[in-house]
This record gives C-alpha cells, sequence and structure tokens, in this order.
C-alpha cells in the first residue's frame, strides 16, 4: 500500500500536518519535459514556461502556508477519554477503550461543525447560514438532540435512507442478473420511500423482500424486485435459489460468505478468512437455499407492450419442489450428495443455519425469514451497517463478512483467531438494542448521533495512523456523495437544476429538484452531463460497480470546470445565483465574507481564511469586486471541505 | 518471520519485485502527480505481490488497445468467415495465408491482415450480454464471490506497469465511450479507468467557461490555492483529504496542458479518415494517447451494435453500405492499424478486438439474423504478430472447434485472454496479491475448478 511506501503518511509528525512537506518542491529539480518542442501550444508560450509557474504557484501556496503556521496556529486539542461526556452505551465502550488503550480522544466538535456533519450524515443536506447562526447561539443544553430529532423527521430524512436502502437491497433498472425495467425499479423506490416514511420496522422490510408475493410492478410488493432481480441467468434453477440465499444473507445477515459455501466446503478456503466459514459444509449452505426451493418468479403473461404489467414477474410460491442434487451444468459445480448409508442423496429440504425446521405452516420463505429475523446476526448486521453510515468504518468491516464464531465476547474464538469486532461487547449491546426498538432505523440513529463519540472532532493532535481508525478517537471524514454535492451547491447557491430538474421515465410529469431523490444512482439519463458530473463521484451501478468515496481526477476536473458548478456561482447569466448576486450588494466585506463561509462550508473562517478573503474583497487580486465574490464562490465550492464531511 | 495479520507465516515466500523499494522520496512524489498518496486507509497492510511459481514472457509490447464490441459480433462472418448460402456476394471472402476473409465488409483491416492473428476456438463462458461484458473486462465471473473485488484487466496492468512510467500526466487506464465499464475494484483510485468520449475538442472539463479565459482560471485557481492552504496542509481530513488534494494538482496539471490537449484535439479532416463516428474518434485518441507518452498504457474503446439478432446482412454487416457499422468499424480500426504500423507504435502495441459472445452459425434465424451462441472468435494485432494467421479451427458451419490451435489444448477462454493481455506486456499472470480486503488473496487470474488459464502463446509463432 501506498501508506508504506510513502514515508510521508507515518513519519512522525510534519510540522505543516497532512502534506507533510519541509520544503517546497524545487521547481529546477522538478521539471521533466520530455520533447514537447514544436507542439502546437494553446495557452502559453510554451509547454516548460507554464509548468514552471505551475510549480511556483504551488511553491508560493507553500510557503504561505508555512509563513502561517510558523506564526502559531493553535493545534488540534485532544482530551483524556476520562473527561468525555458518556451520554450512551455507545460512549460507555469507545471511551473505556481509548481509556485503557492510552489513546487520547479528539475533542468533541464545535458547533458549527457537528450541524454541518449532523445534517449530511442524517438527511444528506448542509444548513443554512440562518440555521447555523440560530444553533450556535442557543443556550439549550439539549439542542444537539433537538436537532437530530428535527432532521430525522425531515423529508430529506427519507430520501438519503432511500438511497442507501436502494443501494443495500439493489434496486437497479439493468444489471446483470435480470432487469427490472423502469417499471420495477420504480415500484421498489416508492415501496422504500414508504417504508421509510412510515417507519417501518427493518424487520418487515425484509420480510417485504424475502418473503412477500406479487407483482413486482406493485407499489406496495416492490419489496419482491429483491428476489426478481436475484435470478441467476445461465443456469439450472438451483443457481436461482443459491442466489436468492447468498443476497438475502448478505443483505439481512452480512454473511456475504454464503457466496463461497455454495461452491465448495469452506475449508482449504476460507480458512484465514472466516472461522465459521473455515468449517462450513456446502450441504448446510444448500440447505439454507433450499428455503427458496419452492419460491417461483414467473414472467407476467402478454405480448402487449402496452400493458403496464409487461416484462413483469409475480413472485409466489409452488405447492411442492425441494433443492434437487442432480445438477451437471451451470453457474457453480454439479450438486450431488452420497448420504452416510452409501446412497446419492436426491435432494435438500429446508434447514436454517441453527437446525430450524421450516414451521408446520406458511412458505418455506416465510420461515426463512421468522429464522433470520430470530438469529443474532440479524441484528448485528443492522447495527453494523447503520454504524459505518455514520462512523464510515464498520465496528466489523467491510460489513457484509460477518463470522457468527467470532462475535459472541462470552465466547471468544481460540487462538490465532480473535473477536472480530473492534469492540465485541459494544456490538452486541447494540445489536440488543436495536433488537428493542424492533429494528426501527431512526430510533437507531438516533442513539448513535446523540452519542459523544459520533460528535467527536476530525481534528486529532499529535501522531495517528490508521491502526487508530478502529478505535475511533476521532470523526473519521467522508468524501460526501455525488448527490450530496449536487443539492449542497444548489441549495447554497439558491438555485435549481437546469430546466426545472430531472425528467426520470414513469414519473409522468414529476421533475427531481434534489439529486438525492432520484431513483438510482445511473440517474438521470435524461440529462447526460449531469449524470457524468454525478459519476464522477464514484456513485456505483448497484451491479458491477459498488458506490464508492473515492477521489479522482476527473471529479476534480468536473468540480472545477463542468457548467453546471460554473454557472451557479455567477452573478450574472442563465443559472446565475440569487446568493452571489445579494453578496455583490451587500458593501460591507466583512459580512459578506462570514455570510459567504457560513453559506457554503457552515462555518465562520478561520482568522486566516477571513484575512485572505477580505484581502480579495479589497482588490488585492486585482479583479473587480463582483468577479472576486464570484471567485471566492467558485474557492469555496472547490474548497477541499466542501467536499468532505467531517 | 513474516506473518500477516492471521499469523500466516509467509516466510516461505521469497522475493519482492524490484519496483516494491519502500523509500521513495518527496520529489518522486511530486513528479507522479497523477498518482494518489492513497487514503484507503482501512486496508490492512502488506501489499507486496508475490508469484506463486512467478511466469513471466519477456514483455512484447508496452501498450494495450482493448476494444469491446458490444453485443456478441458474428464471428462467423468476421474472424472465424464461413462461407455458405448465407454468405452476401459483397463480402468478397478473400484467402491471406490461407486465412479466409470478408475483404468486402472488412477492406482496411484486409491490409494490415499481416500484423493480425485470429483466435478461432474461443469460448464464452455464458450468452448473457450484462455478465458476459463484465466477465470479459474484469476476466472472471462477475456472479462470483472475488468479483465484488476485482479491478478491470486494465486497472491490473496500470498498477503493474505504473513504476516503468516515467511521465504520469495522464492515468495509465483510459477507456474511451465507456461508461460502463467496471472500476478498478479494489486497487486505489489511481487505477481507476479514465472515462472520456472523446469529440475532438479537447479533454472535457478541462476548459473553464468562455467568460473566465485562461487569466481568469489562473486568478481562480490562485483564490482556491490561497483559501485551501490551511486546511490543505494542515486541517482535520487526513489521508483521504490529502489524496483528494493531490487529485486537485494533477486534474490542474491536465488543464492549459497543451500535450494533453493535443491528445484530445483533431480535426475534421482525420475524423473523416477515420469514418466520422464517435467509434472512429476514439481510435484517433487512442492513438494520439498512446504516442504522446504521458503516462497511458491501457486504452479501452468500446462499440455497440453487434447484437444482430435481425438483419444483419442489410443492417450492421452490410458490405455494399460504406455507412454500415461494420464498414465503420472495418474503417476505423484499419486506419487505427495503418497509423500505429506508420509510426512504429503497432511493434509495441497490442491490440484486442473481442465481444462477450459469438453468435450462431450457418443459416440465419427466421428474423434474418443471428442469435447469442458461446463460441466465439478474438482478433489480436500488432506487439510483433505476424499475420495473418489463425489460431485454432472450427467445423464448416462453425459450429463445434476442430482444432484447438494452441498448447493448452482446450477453447480459449476470456481469462486466457486476459492471461496473454498479460504475458505481452511482461506480468506474471500467475502472480496474487495479498492486500486486499478479503484477506485471501487476490490472484490475477481466478482459480476455476482445476482449469489452469495460461497466455495463448501461439499467437507468437
Amino acid at each position: 500500500m501506498a501508506w508504506m511506501v510513502f514515508p510521508l503518511a507515518v513519519a512522525a509528525p510534519p510540522a505543516v500536518g497532512g502534506a507533510g512537506l519541509e520544503e517546497p518542491p524545487n521547481p529546477a529539480l522538478e521539471i521533466q519535459d520530455e520533447g514537447a518542442s514544436g507542439q502546437n501550444c494553446s495557452y502559453r508560450s510554451d509547454p516548460q514556461e507554464f509548468e514552471l509557474s505551475a510549480y511556483r504557484a504551488r511553491q508560493q501556496a507553500y510557503e504561505r502556508v508555512l509563513s502561517y503556521t510558523k506564526g502559531g496556529r493553535t493545534a488540534a486539542r485532544n482530551v483524556a477519554p476520562a473527561e468525555i461526556p458518556r451520554r450512551n452505551v455507545v460512549d460507555e465502550h469507545i471511551f473505556a477503550k481509548l481509556e485503557s488503550a492510552g489513546v487520547p480522544s479528539a475533542a468533541v466538535s464545535r458547533d458549527e461543525l457537528f450541524l454541518r456533519r449532523v445534517s449530511l450524515d442524517l438527511a444528506g443536506v448542509i444548513p443554512t447560514a440562518g440555521e447555523i447562526r440560530a444553533f450556535v447561539s442557543d443556550q439549550d443544553p439539549g439542542k444537539r438532540d433537538r436537532v437530530i430529532d428535527r432532521l430525522l423527521r425531515s423529508p430529506e430524512f427519507v430520501d438519503k435512507w432511500t438511497m442507501w436502502l436502494g443501494d443495500l437491497l439493489g434496486n437497479a433498472r439493468v444489471n446483470s442478473n435480470r432487469n427490472l425495467q423502469v417499471n420495477g425499479r420504480n415500484a421498489m423506490h416508492w415501496w422504500i420511500r414508504d417504508a421509510l416514511e412510515q417507519g417501518m420496522s427493518f424487520r418487515d422490510i425484509a420480510y417485504l423482500s424475502i418473503a412477500a408475493s406479487g407483482n413486482n410492478y406493485d407499489k406496495h410488493t416492490g419489496g419482491t424486485n429483491f428476489l426478481v432481480r436475484s435470478f441467476h441467468p445461465m443456469g439450472p434453477a438451483q443457481d436461482t435459489y443459491d442466489m436468492m440465499l447468498v443476497r438475502s444473507a448478505t443483505a439481512f445477515l452480512g454473511m456475504s460468505h454464503y457466496d463461497c459455501i455454495l461452491c465448495h466446503d469452506g475449508r482449504r478456503h476460507l480458512d484465514t478468512i472466516s472461522l465459521w466459514g473455515s468449517t462450513a459444509k456446502r450441504a448446510d449452505a444448500q440447505k439454507m437455499a433450499a428455503h427458496f426451493a419452492r419460491t417461483t418468479t414467473r414472467g407476467y403473461s402478454t405480448d402487449d407492450t402496452t400493458d403496464y404489467y409487461y416484462r413483469s414477474f409475480n413472485v409466489a410460491d409452488a405447492r411442492s419442489g425441494v433443492y434437487s442434487l442432480n445438477t451437471t451444468s451451470g453457474n457453480r459445480p454439479g450438486r450431488s450428495a452420497i448420504g452416510p448409508d452409501g446412497n446419492a442423496v436426491a435432494s435438500y429440504t429446508p434447514v436454517y443455519r441453527n437446525g430450524t425446521l421450516p414451521a408446520a405452516s406458511g412458505t418455506w420463505r416465510e420461515s426463512l425469514h421468522a429464522a433470520m429475523v430470530g438469529d443474532e446476526l440479524f441484528a448485528i448486521n443492522f447495527a453494523n451497517r447503520l454504524w459505518k453510515a455514520m462512523f464510515g468504518l464498520g465496528l466489523v468491516d467491510p460489513v457484509d463478512t460477518l463470522d457468527p464464531a467470532r462475535l459472541d465476547p462470552a465466547n471468544p474464538p481460540q487462538a490465532p483467531w480473535s473477536l472480530q469486532a473492534s469492540h465485541p461487547e459494544l456490538l452486541v449491546e447494540l445489536a440488543k438494542l436495536a433488537r428493542a426498538q424492533d429494528f426501527n432505523i431512526r430510533e437507531f440513529l438516533r442513539v448513535l448521533a446523540e452519542s459523544s463519540a459520533y460528535q467527536l472532532d476530525s481534528a486529532y493532535d499529535g501522531e495517528w495512523n490508521s491502526t487508530m481508525a478502529s478505535l475511533f478517537a476521532r470523526r473519521i471524514p467522508r468524501r460526501i456523495e455525488g448527490e450530496e454535492f449536487h443539492d449542497a451547491l444548489m441549495k447554497a447557491t439558491g438555485t435549481t437544476p437546469p430546466n426545472g430538474g430531472y425528467a426520470i421515465e414513469g414519473w409522468g410529469n414529476e421533475r427531481v429538484v434534489r439529486a438525492m431523490k432520484l431513483p438510482e444512482p445511473v440517474e438521470p439519463r435524461s440529462n447526460g452531463n449531469v449524470n457524468s458530473f454525478l459519476n464522477t463521484f464514484s456513485r456505483g451501478n448497484r451491479d458491477t460497480v459498488p458506490r464508492s468515496q473515492s477521489g479522482s481526477i476527473l471529479l476534480q476536473l468536473n468540480v472545477m470546470n463542468n457548467a453546471l458548478v460554473t454557472d451557479r456561482i455567477r452573478a450574472a447569466g442563465a443559472a446565475s445565483s440569487p446568493f452571489v448576486v445579494s453578496m455583490t450588494k451587500n458593501a460591507d466585506n466583512a459580512q459578506v465574507v462570514e455570510e459567504m463561509f457560513l453559506t457554503f462550508l457552515s462555518r465562520q473562517p478561520s482568522g486566516y481564511e477571513r484575512e485572505t478573503a477580505l484581502a480579495m474583497l479589497e482588490g488585492k487580486s486585482g479583479a473587480t469586486r463582483t468577479t472576486a465574490i464570484e471567485d471566492i464562490a467558485w474557492g469555496l465550492v472547490n474548497k477541499i471541505d466542501f467536499m468532505f464531511s467531517y | 518471520m513474516k506473518k500477516d495479520r492471521f499469523g500466516t507465516d509467509l516466510t516461505h515466500v521469497t522475493g519482492t519485485h524490484f519496483w516494491d523499494r519502500p523509500a521513495i522520496d518527496r520529489r518522486v512524489l511530486f513528479r507522479h502527480l497523477g498518482a494518489a498518496v492513497t487514503g484507503s486507509f482501512f486496508l490492512p497492510g502488506a501489499a507486496t505481490g508475490v508469484a506463486r511459481a512467478a511466469e513471466t514472457q519477456a514483455a512484447r509490447a508496452r501498450n494495450v488497445i482493448f476494444i469491446l464490441m458490444a453485443g456478441g459480433p458474428s464471428q462467423v462472418d468476421l474472424f472465424d468467415l464461413k462461407e455458405g448460402a448465407w454468405t452476401p456476394a459483397a463480402f468478397e471472402p478473400t484467402g491471406y495465408n490461407g486465412v479466409r476473409w470478408p475483404r468486402g465488409l472488412m477492406p482496411k483491416i484486409a491490409e494490415q491482415l499481416d500484423s493480425v492473428a485470429l483466435l478461432r476456438s474461443g469460448r464464452a463462458w455464458a450468452v448473457v450480454h450484462g455478465i458476459c461484458q463484465t466477465w470479459v473486462q474484469i476476466g472472471r465471473n462477475p456472479l462470483a464471490g472475488t468479483s465484488k473485488i476485482a479491478p478491470h484487466i486494465g486497472s491490473v496492468v496500470s498498477r503493474e506497469l505504473k513504476p516503468l512510467i516515467q511521465d504520469a500526466t495522464l492515468p495509465a487506464f483510459v477507456a474511451l465511450n465507456a461508461g460502463e465499464a467496471p472500476g478498478q475494484g479494489y486497487f486505489t483510485p489511481e487505477h481507476a479507468p479514465f472515462k472520456v468520449t472523446p469529440g475532438g475538442t479537447g479533454l472535457g472539463n478541462t476548459a473553464p467557461p468562455g467568460y473566465l479565459g485562461a487569466a481568469g482560471f489562473d486568478r481562480r485557481y490562485e483564490v482556491l490555492l490561497k483559501l485551501d492552504a490551511e486546511t490543505r496542509a494542515a486541517g482535520p481530513l487526513g489521508p483521504s483529504g490529502d489524496e483528494m488534494t493531490q487529485f486537485n494538482l494533477a486534474a490542474r496539471m491536465l488543464m492549459f496542458n497543451s500535450r494533453v490537449n493535443d491528445v484530445f484535439t483533431f480535426g475534421a479532416e482525420e475524423r473523416a479518415r477515420y469514418g466520422n463516428t464517435a467509434f472512429g474518434n476514439a481510435c484517433i485518441t487512442a492513438r494520439n494517447l498512446l504516442g504522446s507518452n504521458l503516462g497511458t498504457r491501457f486504452v479501452q474503446i468500446n462499440v455497440g451494435g453487434w447484437d444482430n439478432h435481425s438483419n444483419i446482412y442489410a443492417g450492421m454487416l452490410n458490405a455494399s453500405n460504406a455507412a454500415s457499422g461494420g464498414r465503420k468499424f472495418d474503417e476505423a480500426v484499419g486506419t487505427l492499424l495503418g497509423d500505429l504500423k506508420a509510426s512504429g507504435l503497432l511493434n509495441e502495441t497490442l491490440v484486442v478486438a473481442m465481444g462477450e459472445f459469438g453468435r450462431t452459425v450457418g443459416s440465419l434465424n427466421n428474423q434474418s439474423g443471428r442469435d447469442h451462441f458461446a463460441g466465439m472468435s478474438v482478433l489480436m494485432a500488432g506487439a510483433g504478430i505476424k499475420g495473418a494467421k489463425a489460431i485454432g479451427a472450427t467445423d464448416a458451419d462453425g459450429r463445434e472447434v476442430t482444432e484447438t490451435g494452441w498448447a493448452a489444448g482446450r477453447y480459449i477462454y476470456p481469462e486466457d485472454v486476459e492471461a496473454t493481455i498479460y504475458a505481452a506486456l511482461g506480468i506474471d499472470w500467475t502472480k496474487a496479491f495479498f492486500d486486499d480486503p478479503l484477506g485471501r488473496g487476490f490472484y490475477l487470474l481466478p482459480n476455476n475448478q482445476g482449469l489452469e488459464f495460461k497466455p495463448v502463446l501461439d499467437v507468437w509463432g
């Protein structure tokens, strides 16, 4: 990994912090002009000169930083864990472990930073300048809890967590398994929205995904798209039963290793990855998959392409059927088994991983659901995934690799295995809490957000290395999602998307104005430029490409130059920003600087930033005042902390 | 004693590759602005890639152009020509070194057949578009466990060739007209495909808005640097923040960069030479990318329209219509091969053109088309290949493989094509990385029930 290769990240704490520079790069040594002679030049007299000046600009910027920090900037303040207020079970465990590890904690984040972060994390939005001022000046000691409550009940909360659930359940019109078509995708999207609006228990969301029957184009049975999508093409039915189990177990139990075990026993494959997996048997996994052996997904029969249900599927259960062990082709190795008597075993019927047999009444899928909900892992998976969403790192990470044999602190595994979670007792406590709350997403998130651990600052004094991340001694910053960036840009500038919003197939005249309301991350197909722009934020496609929070060159190019951004920070032009216009009309430079920082970055400028911005407004950069304001607006949107929730 | 975090003893594993030197100084860091200081600090340590039984070939090429013919091109009409009652006269089937080729449909590539090998014993694992397209790009079953983290073949090439790349202004892996291409999997973001849709008017989003101009952008960028200096240097964002800063600087380097601009700028004449299509434009860009030496080594180009279930000879493969998809494909690829040869780049570049599966053989279906079929063919050119040659052969209709044509004596699978690409570049195809998030080791080629995938070295005779 590069963090080992480049000594910067692990060397002694650099005076200048993250970039670890002790001297600015020497341009004379850097230039590697590799033969651009005679090329046509577009903007400069020759490339070498351009590169020199670019390096000079960076050199100057870093020199400025150096001079600034030499002036004695206040370092981040760490705090002894014992001094952080313990607000709930999260804090009990996090700070106890920090204390016993002798690792100081970051300080609790100040109000401005907390408000922005929790608004983004819970609802995908940034606060307004007015909200920030009101919050900061509010004397009520319970104000943070009140803001958490307000966000949990907001419509934007529904949008954000609909997107999250859509990712989890794989709501994608086009995918490698089986296309859901527009109507299926839309039905699932609206079903998820409704579920969140109503505060539906995750238990019921799971039921409606794996145990419900009906047509996948109907909103109230939109969850059936989960199984419709779980078809495994180019193989026998058993491949599909396996896929249904894999996707269910991954989403609801965090046990993606079933995908491995359904091809082969765990021994000699998972021996260093999962203790449970190392002894897991394919036969047992197949008996889990057998819960789906009577599940049918029949295509709705019509040739009428104008019929709404054209290409839809009806998910139902047959009265009979077993998981036959008679395949020799398809996507997984041949299925056969020899019983203890030496004879071939013809088939399996369902057995849950804890030995539970299907109930006498009801379908096998319903039995599977009941057993899953009763499974420890259901609650642990729920708690862990939501923890990851808020803290940036799961208590078990990656979140779909839960190992049942290594999660119980009362029954720790034998050496060399260790308990899987960074905080095993906490995870178990949170799982219990989630179950007591009946898997209420809002209430669980409330507990996480109200904890001091969640509210810690991301600034940390002194040496930090990546192994400390799982101690949660500080807030781990995350890059915001493309949807959040889009919406924050519009909100701060007071502008709207092109053409009054994005058309979505099947949504009639409704136009999507906030990107977080898009039904899936490959939309808006109706606006190619915005779609590409959002894709540079690695939204993934809920299929072959997962959502990711990494940066990229394309992301930076777009944030700097895409018309979506550059049109909206202007005082003039078709998409001009009312906010920027109001700034140009305000003659008070100090007010303008403060207002711009509060509006874009949701915080007051630092001393350095205030000084720098004021100088720009006073004409030191050679531009007119209006231009300077536009430059600052653009600068704030491109500023690195605009792009992170920290 | 080297142990991984599960205590597995790694001492039996010897050697590290010469490029895994731990000490790289800041000057080198700043030179490689396209590379990122990783922010992926969630991954466990020990990133040494070590070979099981190291197998490499001396590099025959330094670049790859990977053309994905999306939809499944008809092999019996193209790379494994079968002449029957169905064959249009306009195809003008002609023999080149004993290899039959539809000269009427693909005249320009015909002129370059001396650099072309046609792999005719190819086989797809399935005949479903989405899965198989992903399959050929990541070299493994997209629905298998490891595919969740599997990188694109181009990302592997980017990672392996990185130490050999001097000027990394542009990413090593560029994907043209390939918006849906899989990404870098668990690899760091610098190995992600740089996705561009080239139109000939420069690299998108590298020019500021018209009202601003170059001087205006410089002024504005200064504003950003000044305002951001404190946060970037001493802010709370940690490694992810540093990485983003590096991307910002690298992005800035792509702007007002005449060398980069030249790669993506070409005029009407040039576009016309390549057929005036999006695919043609991508071929021009690929040629420019490789010739510019700005760091790109693997270029993927997607070209669709091959899913000809109906009217195959009236539509896509209409040899008499110079504007048909097939003719346009030929115009672009033929011109590309010609230009690469003229500049000397063809010897250093492996060109691979393949779809995700083939099409049914013999007579057409009831819609005058061909349907999905697992048998397929692959075109390879450049990298010292002496053509025209065919690897493997099928029966009279094209239904069964009669000669596999290579040492392994079996079908050529997408994974074998992947191995061939690695071998051509001098990359060890048996290698594994031990820095994957699943902790199981990530082998470049998957283990598939006893099948050992390997390069089709017979391509080079």
